[in-house]
This record gives C-alpha cells, sequence and structure tokens, in this order.
C-alpha cells in the first residue's frame, strides 16, 4: 500500500495537468469565438432584385421582434401599431421613466393616439419593461 | 450616469453564425451552472433583422411600418448608389404599394393662374433635365447621438447619391403661372397617416428655392424608374438640402401667399436656429432645417478590419456638401494629429457624392485610428467632436474608423 501512494499522487497530478490543458484549450477556443472580426456581406447579395409590377398592391415583409413578457404588453402591442411597428420601439435606446412619459405624451398630444391618461401610465410601464433605464 | 451600453453597432452587429459562437462559449461557460438555456434570452436586444422589401436587396430594418431601410455599407464603394440598395424612410402608413398610372396626375394648383394636371406622360413629354445629388435623411447617423435621443436610430447608412432625371420645379411653376405675392409651394405625397388626426406629411420651400434650376421633379433614378420604395412615379429633387424636403410619390403642389404652418414645417424637423443645444440647455430658438451640412466618410477598409503589416493599403471613401462642392479631403491615420491630403475622384457635379482616395502603408502592427475630413469650396469644414440636438439631426462630426494591423 505504501508503494502504491506516489504513483496514485502521479495519477492525481497527471489528471490534473490535463484538466487545467483541456481548461486552457477550451478558455482560448471560447476568447477566439468572442474576438471581433470584419463580417462578410449578407448571403443574399447575389439574389437580383425583381422590379415589381406598378399598378398590383405588393406586400411588405414584416418581421415583428418577440416582446418581452409584462404588464400591459397586450394594451402596448394594440394601441401602438396603429401608427408604426414594434421594431421602431425594440430599436430604441433605454430611456428612463420620465422621457418614455414625454414620448407617449406626444404621441397622443401631436399624433392624436386615442389614449386616455391611464392607458398613457399603463404603456409607460411596459415601455419601463421593455427599453427602461433608471433615471 | 450608468447608462446601459446598448449603442447599436450598425456595422458590424451579430451574425447568426456570431450568436452560435456566443452560444458555444455560453455551453462552455455554463457547464454545471445550467446556463445554456438561459442564453437565448440574454441575446442582445438589438439585432435587427435584415429584410427584403419589394424591389430591393436584403437591408438593414429600422422599422418595418412605415419602412424605414438602411443601405448596406458596402454599397457606397460606388459612386452612384444602386436604386435597390437605395435607403427608405418613410412616415407615415399607408405608404402607396401600387401606383395606376392611367388615373395617376401631379396637380399643381393654389397661387397660380393656370392650374395643372399632369399625367406621366404628359410629364414626360416635357424637357428633361438630369443631376447627381445626394439624398440624406436628416437624421443619418442619430444611432451615434450621446446622450442618445429617440426617433429612428440610423446608422450612416442614411444617405444615397444618384442621378436624377426630370422636369425642373421652376418649368412646372413658370407653365401654371405664379400670381404675384406666391410666398412658399407646399408638396405632398401619396402616404396617409393611419389616423385623421395624425398631420400629412406636408413640406414646403419659399419660393426662391422652388424657382431653382436644380430642383426637379424626377421621375428616374440612375436611368430606371423610381423604385415603389423610393417615390414612384415622381419624387421632388432638392440638391443639397436633406431628404425631408424630397418628398415621395409626389401628386400635390400647391402655390401659397403666406408661409405654410402645417405640422412637418412647424413642430418637427427643426434645428436649433444658434449652433447647438444640450440636453440641459435646449435652445429656445429654432428652425426649420435646410441645407446638408460637409461631411466625409472612409468606406474602405472598414471597421475593425485587419490589415497585413508592410503592404499599402487603399482607402478610399466619399464627401459631400449642401451644394458647394468638395475642394479638400484629409485623412489621418494617428487619430487626427496629422492629415495628408487624398487624391479626389470623378467630378459628378457639386451636388454629388465626391470620390476621395489615398494609399497608406502601415508602419508597424497595432491599431489605428483613421480619420477623414473634408472641406468645401466656401471654406466650411466638419468639428473634430460631435453635435447634439434633441431631433438627432445634422451630425457631421469627424468619424473616426479603427483597424488593426497585423
Amino acid at each position: 500500500m505504501a508503494e502504491d501512494r506516489p504513483s496514485r499522487q502521479r495519477t492525481r497530478r497527471g489528471v490534473l495537468v490535463w484538466t487545467l490543458l483541456a481548461a486552457a484549450v477550451t478558455t482560448a477556443i471560447a476568447f477566439d469565438a468572442l474576438r471581433d472580426r470584419p463580417q462578410l456581406p449578407p448571403p443574399e447579395a447575389d439574389v437580383p432584385v425583381e422590379t415589381p409590377p406598378t399598378d398590383q398592391a405588393f406586400a411588405l415583409p414584416n418581421d415583428p421582434p418577440d416582446l418581452p413578457l409584462g404588464p400591459h404588453r397586450e394594451e402596448f402591442a394594440v394601441s401602438c401599431t396603429i401608427c408604426h411597428s414594434t421594431r421602431l420601439i425594440a430599436n430604441q435606446p433605454h430611456f428612463p421613466q420620465k422621457k418614455w412619459g414625454e414620448i407617449v405624451h406626444k404621441m397622443v398630444d401631436v399624433y392624436g393616439a386615442p389614449l386616455a391618461p391611464d392607458d398613457e401610465a399603463r404603456i409607460v410601464e411596459y415601455l419601463m419593461t421593455m427599453r427602461g433605464r433608471p433615471e | 450616469m450608468d447608462q446601459p451600453d446598448d449603442r447599436p453597432d450598425f456595422r458590424f452587429r451579430l451574425t447568426r453564425r456570431q450568436l452560435l459562437r456566443w452560444g458555444t462559449v455560453a455551453g462552455i461557460a455554463g457547464i454545471g451552472s445550467n446556463g445554456c438555456s438561459r442564453r437565448i434570452e440574454q441575446a442582445p436586444a438589438e439585432v435587427e433583422p435584415y429584410l427584403r422589401f419589394p424591389g430591393k436587396v436584403a437591408m438593414r430594418v429600422v422599422n418595418d411600418r412605415a419602412p424605414c431601410l438602411e443601405t448596406p455599407w458596402r454599397y457606397y464603394r460606388e459612386d452612384l448608389t444602386p436604386n435597390e440598395a437605395f435607403f427608405v424612410r418613410w412616415h407615415l402608413q399607408a405608404i402607396p404599394t401600387a401606383v395606376d398610372l392611367r388615373t395617376w396626375r401631379l396637380r399643381v394648383g393654389g397661387r397660380v393662374n393656370k392650374p395643372l394636371e399632369l399625367s406621366l406622360d404628359d410629364l414626360k413629354r416635357m424637357k428633361a433635365t438630369s443631376i447627381v445629388a445626394v439624398n440624406q435623411c436628416s437624421g443619418n447617423s442619430r444611432g451615434y447621438f450621446e446622450p442618445r435621443v429617440p426617433g429612428g436610430q440610423w446608422g450612416h447608412g442614411a444617405m444615397g447619391n444618384a442621378r436624377w432625371t426630370g422636369v425642373p420645379l421652376c418649368d412646372l411653376l413658370k407653365r401654371a403661372d405664379l400670381k404675384a405675392k406666391a410666398e412658399q409651394v407646399t408638396f405632398d405625397g401619396l402616404d396617409e397617416g393611419p389616423l385623421p388626426s395624425v398631420p400629412d406629411f406636408i413640406k414646403a420651400l419659399d419660393v426662391p428655392l422652388a424657382l431653382q434650376p436644380e430642383v426637379l421633379v424626377a421621375y428616374e433614378m440612375n436611368g430606371k424608374p423610381l423604385p415603389m420604395l423610393n417615390g414612384f412615379p415622381v419624387r421632388l429633387v432638392v440638391p443639397g438640402y436633406f431628404a425631408t424636403y424630397w418628398i415621395k410619390s409626389l401628386t400635390e403642389i400647391n402655390v401659397l401667399p403666406h408661409r405654410f404652418d402645417g405640422f412637418w414645417m412647424q413642430k418637427a424637423y427643426l434645428l436649433p436656429a444658434n449652433a447647438d443645444e444640450s440636453p440641459h440647455d435646449l435652445a429656445k430658438k429654432v428652425a426649420p432645417i435646410g441645407r446638408m451640412v460637409v461631411r466625409s466618410f472612409l468606406v474602405r477598409p472598414e471597421a475593425e478590419e485587419r490589415l497585413p503589416l508592410g503592404k499599402p493599403v487603399a482607402l478610399d471613401g466619399l464627401a459631400f456638401d449642401g451644394g458647394e462642392g468638395i475642394k479638400q479631403v484629409q485623412f489621418s491615420t494617428d487619430g487626427g494629429s496629422s492629415w495628408s491630403d487624398a487624391k479626389l475622384g470623378d467630378d459628378l457635379g457639386k451636388f454629388s457624392f465626391r470620390r476621395w482616395r489615398a494609399e497608406w502603408t502601415p508602419p508597424e502592427r497595432g491599431s489605428y485610428a483613421l480619420q477623414v475630413r473634408a472641406v468645401n469650396a466656401a471654406g466650411q469644414t466638419q468639428p473634430t467632436k460631435p453635435i447634439w440636438n434633441r431631433g438627432g439631426y445634422a451630425q457631421n462630426v469627424i468619424e473616426t474608423v479603427r483597424v488593426h494591423v497585423v
């Protein structure tokens, strides 16, 4: 038994070394993957563009973003998309509550969005879930 | 101010492949911590899709409805921006998705002696003029404003240069015979608001500007009919002025004896009357945005590109202004400490993109901050610090592009 100890220690050291080595390689691969590289142009560049006929209405594509779950999500989606898509909002910076309040109020005041004052507060609450930040 | 770093990285946004890479890393990092399943939710919110709209290549979607689409950066390698890649910016839905030319008419009315109603064929029978001119959205580069401002979060791709062909507006106005005391001319297109309360998108020009020979009612763009999304069948072309005045799918021209008081002239597209403003000190006096300011860009190499050591690198890009014409372009490879002259390319007219080229051999490995600045014929140039205004308009700071020599 006593003679076994050094060889077991050696085995353990071997396992440790190999584990560390594997971890190092994995980390190296991971860091390499994270490095920013210039991107190739989107792959569809070579697909020819067809000119649509002018007297037949064409359909516009639409790719709505996922809306995070949160209170008043449905009200937000219904009221705001009367005039614009949710993509416009998904692309906005994070704003504090006061700023979102001003923006929503502008929609009512200037563009006549059909919202009662209570609705405004609810939509601001959802916007804070979606694109909010502290003051 | 601990603001989350949510600045969109327009030119190098995450691709599907990069997301997969992130996923792999997350998988490795998350072993034993149940990290894999959470990774999808943590993907950045601003991974905008590229979509193909009718008549267009895949473009970055700033907004689906009304469509706002950004030109992919590689198309600025050409002096004339191809129609199918030309940026798109509509304000109101519904936008026209069909126009029947048998019934479509352009009307010229208001303070004129002979109101006109013209078909596209009528317009094409009039004497045509062509001009190459830059069309740039007032909010181009808004996404880089700091502090951030609400609105369409454009990168630098809300601009394009095209050869526009059509009838000079002054010829139409002469034919309609302006009455005395005409002060402004308004322009309305086929787009309409979704609610009666949404102000119709109507813009106005002062009569003297409307009578300038370069202002066109254009029915061709780069020798082809305008794409529907760029204003088929005719759009107003106001060389030197921001694109907000270039009314698309133009259908009504109205001459007024007074200043137009519509929303899109009085309440929107306003700039501080004197220089800049700041979020805590908003300008009291504002005025409608007008002529474009001097800008220049590096097109190649692109941001974060890796360049080989010891080999000459071809730099090229574009410059433009509000119609004085570009006289000089300089570039810097040391973040603006020293500047060298670039060679100017073909002169397509004073309202056009002006190509510039230069050669640079990187002396050693490392990261470099490449900059470019232009001077126009009036001696105007670009600021070293970004400008700021609440609308996110008229940015023209000297841009910096980082590249890495390896």
